[in-house]
């Protein structure tokens, strides 16, 4: 009787030791693809739209389509790219999913990277912008910071 | 004669921005050094940059750490805009590394101009001792190295 329950128990212990890896995993995809919404730091202007459109599970790419709000790219659909990644939990540390992602506004030949964390279902990023034509050659790269939250 | 200097015009023109975009692309690709100098020298090898979308691929080499020696696959964009006159011009790069090692993520977003790429570059990492303290920020340049 004994040597009957042993094998279930086994094949239990090597079930359980299997699911934890791989739920997390799919469990950033089904957190992060979908639509997100922009939030501008310090200014009540209308954000942009992130479509998350997938993750790759084994490299951690993600691909999506931004929409900016206004401007003459308004309405328009950029493709964005970026990874998504993370490490074990850390005992006593603040432990975050790390992602970043960038698009090519082709309308005005702007580049703009968002590098930050998800934690709390927001993803919180600083931000790059680097704009071709300045009036000076420090003026390129603008900075800040944005969260965006899931639309419902 | 009209149709003529049309077609000409025509030529002139496709094969004008054609040449830019090759420009580009090979301003671009082959292998470039990071000269900072406090973080050692990381290399990265621009592979590909797609002349119609602008996505550039290519693979990044930490310079130290338990990261150093492998390869790591990035992701970003070229693109620019015609030139402006009294203005500073450049072509705009952007590119990302997820170091797979740490779980963390850099990207670089800054320019082409003078056969260097200025950049700013952020990393985030996942496990840090303060939530304000996953993202760092600095800046790179990176020149390209010898043809051999």
């Amino acid at each position: 009787m004994k040597k009957k329950l042993v094998l279930p128990a086994c094949c239990v212990i090597v079930l359980s030791s299997v699911s934890p890896s791989q739920v997390p995993a799919t469990s950033i995809q089904a957190q992060l693809t979908g639509k997100w919404t922009q939030h501008y730091r310090g200014m009540s202007l209308q954000g942009a739209t992130l479509n998350l459109t997938s993750v790759d599970s084994v490299t951690g790419q993600l691909k999506g389509k931004w929409t900016p709000p206004s401007g003459a790219a308004g309405g328009k659909e950029f493709e964005v790219v970026g990874w998504v990644s993370s490490a074990p939990p850390r005992e006593k540390l603040d432990n975050v999913i790390t992602i970043s992602f960038s698009v090519s506004l082709t309308t005005y030949g702007s580049i703009t990277s968002y590098t930050g964390y998800f934690k709390d279902n927001k993803i919180t990023v600083s931000w790059f912008n680097i704009k071709p034509n300045t009036t000076y050659e420090w003026d390129h790269v603008s900075t800040g910071q944005d969260i965006f939250t899931r639309n419902p | 004669m009209l149709a003529a200097c049309m077609l000409l015009i025509g030529i002139c023109a496709s094969s004008r921005s054609h040449t830019q975009d090759i420009s580009m692309q090979n301003r671009l690709i082959g292998k470039w050094t990071n000269q900072n100098e406090a973080k050692g020298s990381a290399t990265i090898n621009i592979t590909s940059v797609d002349s119609t979308t602008g996505q550039l691929k290519g693979k990044y080499s930490p310079p130290s750490g338990a990261a150093a020696g492998k390869e790591f696959d990035i992701v970003g964009w070229v693109s620019s805009a015609p030139s402006v006159a009294n203005r500073d011009n450049v072509i705009v790069v952007s590119f990302s590394v997820s170091l797979t090692t740490y779980g963390s993520i850099a990207t670089w977003t800054g320019f082409l101009k003078e056969n260097k790429i200025v950049a700013s570059s952020s990393n985030v990492r996942p496990n840090s001792g303060y939530e304000w303290d996953h993202i760092t920020a600095t800046y790179d340049v990176w020149t390209k190295n010898p043809t051999q």
